[in-house]
């Protein structure tokens, strides 16, 4: 049987390698045409396990279709739709292929029943995304797409290593829900923690993302983190840590988005943000906070790429996205600035856009469950929200002091993605059915009542009216160019500077050592002297002499043979 | 500048809107019953507090950081030992 082949992902994959022979035009078209048939193959696919290979003994199923590795299959098909349409003017064919292996393998990850495949599918999107970071051609990217590279494979190197100890203990390859106390398994939730950006494991995200080019930026925030968040969903749900993880997660990172001026920087602390929201879902594990944590991550994909998209065409138009440089740019790119708020708005959570009817799934299960300081947390971090991706992003941008920059709106393909994005952050928040339906577990949920639409309204809004009151007092921080030491300080300044410390310490110690080398080989000379060839032991012997060194040795043995 | 001042009214406008907002929301909040899982939640107020207090407890939090982990853009480029570009003013 060869249904393995039949694979929504390797079709990407594979039709992606077409894609420099085509001449634009077409080529337009085609790439749009490669995720709509992807999608109708995974549509046309049946339920359960297929795709069965068998390499070097071991079993693997390359393709499970259930409900959660479906919807999560269907929202990255969506968004490398969006992201198709969003990057059709450039015409740099490495990122568009490395674009669509990446969202390949992406898909393939997701789909894939047993762990062997799911780390194939894991690496090659931590190889092909490296490239749409080089594709910005600067020496600064290439040193980020080397550090990024070296965590994402880290990443792959431990999953490897939880692999192995998993199957050689329990002969089982399977991708299913474990326990931490199974052997390997926590090898693996280290390895999907650092693709989920988890507290300290973070900072290769905020590093990387930003540098990346303005299309490439757009897809790295669709998959990897996502993909985390799937296998955590499948492998761990239940686990009481991630909850705390989760937590954590929603909360440090807010606090350097209110401080950093890269806005799309400020969106990749928000992207880790919104991760937390989550992992806490998974964390929590009961029905509703899975159903949770896999309907933020479908609305997140989409109005996170959108927010993506429009700093990216404020990068495109304007040459900077540092908050200090701009301001006042609605004038000139309305289209972009309305889009944009719109994707603040559903980050935001506010009601019938889509982070409402997601999120607050999240929120009533640590209600429910009874835990009622993770629920105030998380309150604390959605206020927070409202600062960074609702008012910082839109306002710095397109409003606050006018920078008296007048670019030219975003172009037109830019425009319809954006457009397109926005009017799905729209749909999912005002008739979000649909989207619970695709759900992996049956719950009836209803955003909507009187008291959520309430108690939502008033938070966001006194939140921002924070803003308001530190803004008109001048207490908001000010967007000054600088830029704040995160954890990857301590690998891009401690380390290195560790290294050379110690080479320096090493060639001191070796300067130093000179004249104590001298003596000892001084001191050496002076004991192998007898040795030489003209020395005491070297020069020839009278046969006398011999003879009585032997009768000596034959007299020794006699004595000792004779005890 | 008849550009700017008018800018800044209409600033003043919106500002006044959001306040105006908030409070409209907790007269509502009056006479809405609304519904509660925990004591503290219960408390009048309880969701306008969190969100104002939240708000200024993060960008007071974020500015007391600034002070701590604020470099010059080129920290990490610069060879050890070099001064920086510039210094970051005080804000």
């Amino acid at each position: 049987m060869a249904d393995w082949l039949a694979s929504p992902a390797l079709l990407l994959i594979a039709g992606s390698l077409l894609v420099p022979l085509l001449r634009p035009v077409p080529r337009r078209i085609y790439m749009l045409a490669l995720p709509v048939a992807s999608l109708a193959l995974l549509v046309w696919l049946p339920d359960g396990e297929s795709g069965r290979v068998e390499i070097f003994d071991l079993d693997l199923v390359t393709l499970r279709v259930d409900k959660l590795s479906f919807v999560f299959a269907l929202v990255f098909l969506i968004a490398a739709m969006l992201a198709v349409i969003y990057s059709w003017h450039v015409r740099d064919n490495l990122q568009h292929v490395a674009a669509l292996i990446y969202a390949g393998g992406g898909i393939g990850a997701t789909l894939a029943g047993d762990l062997v495949t799911l780390l194939l599918y894991w690496e090659l999107t931590a190889i092909s995304s490296a490239f749409l970071i080089w594709a910005r051609r600067t020496e600064r990217a290439f040193r980020v797409g080397l550090r990024y590279l070296l965590i994402q494979v880290s990443s792959g190197v431990l999953l490897l290593a939880g692999i192995a100890v998993h199957y050689l203990t329990t002969g089982n390859l399977s991708f299913d829900a474990m326990t931490l106390a199974e052997p390997g398994a926590a090898l693996i939730l280290v390895a999907f923690g650092i693709k989920c950006a988890f507290p300290l494991l973070h900072n290769w995200l905020q590093d990387s993302y930003p540098e990346a080019t303005v299309t490439g930026t757009v897809v790295l925030s669709i998959y990897t983190t996502k993909l985390a968040v799937y296998t955590l969903a499948r492998g761990f749900p239940g686990t009481e840590q991630l909850v705390w993880i989760g937590v954590a997660m929603t909360l440090f990172p807010v606090i350097y988005a209110v401080i950093e001026n890269d806005l799309r920087r400020v969106l990749s602390y928000s992207l880790n943000n919104q991760l937390g929201f989550m992992v806490v879902g998974i964390g929590i594990g009961t029905e509703l906070a899975v159903n949770g944590a896999v309907a933020h991550a479908f609305a997140h994909i989409i109005y996170k790429a959108l927010l993506f998209m429009a700093m990216g065409a404020v990068l495109f138009r304007v040459g900077t996205i540092k908050a200090s440089e701009l301001g006042g740019l609605y004038r000139t790119m309305p289209w972009t600035t309305g889009f944009c708020i719109v994707g603040s708005a559903s980050i935001s959570a506010f009601p019938l856009l889509s982070g409402f009817v997601t999120k607050s799934m999240i929120l009533s299960a640590a209600l429910e469950d009874g835990r009622w300081v993770v629920y105030v947390l998380l309150l604390v971090a959605s206020a927070a929200v409202v600062d960074h991706s609702g008012i910082k992003v839109p306002f710095f941008a397109f409003f606050s002091h006018d920078s008296g920059k007048r670019p030219k709106e975003a172009p037109a393909n830019m425009l319809a993605a954006m457009g397109l994005a926005a009017a799905l952050c729209l749909a999912i928040g005002l008739y979000p059915q649909p989207l619970y339906d695709l759900l992996p577990n049956a719950v009836t949920y209803s955003a909507f009542t009187g008291s959520h639409l309430l108690t939502q309204l008033q938070l966001l809004l006194f939140a921002v009216a924070g803003f308001v009151f530190l803004y008109r007092r001048g207490w908001y921080p000010v967007e000054i160019r600088a830029i704040n030491l995160d954890s990857d300080w301590s690998y891009r300044w401690l380390l290195p500077r560790m290294w050379g410390r110690g080479t320096q310490l090493a060639t001191r110690a070796r300067l130093h050592a000179v004249p104590l080398r001298e003596q000892v080989q001084g001191g050496l000379a002076v004991a192998l002297r007898p040795l030489r060839q003209r020395g005491w032991l070297g020069a020839a012997w009278s046969t006398g002499a011999m003879v009585w060194w032997v009768a000596l040795l034959l007299g020794l043995y006699l004595v000792l043979a004779l005890r | 500048m008849t550009d700017n001042s008018r800018r800044w009214s209409a600033g003043d406008r919106l500002s006044y809107l959001v306040y105006a907002v908030c409070g409209l929301l907790q007269v509502v909040e009056l006479v809405y019953h609304r519904h509660a899982y925990f004591a503290l939640e219960r408390t009048f107020g309880f969701y306008a507090v969190m969100g104002f207090g939240a708000y200024l407890t993060v960008v007071f939090t974020a500015k007391g950081l600034r002070r701590l982990v604020r470099r010059s853009e080129d920290y990490y480029d610069r060879p050890a030992g070099a001064p920086p570009e510039w210094e970051p003013a005080d804000g």
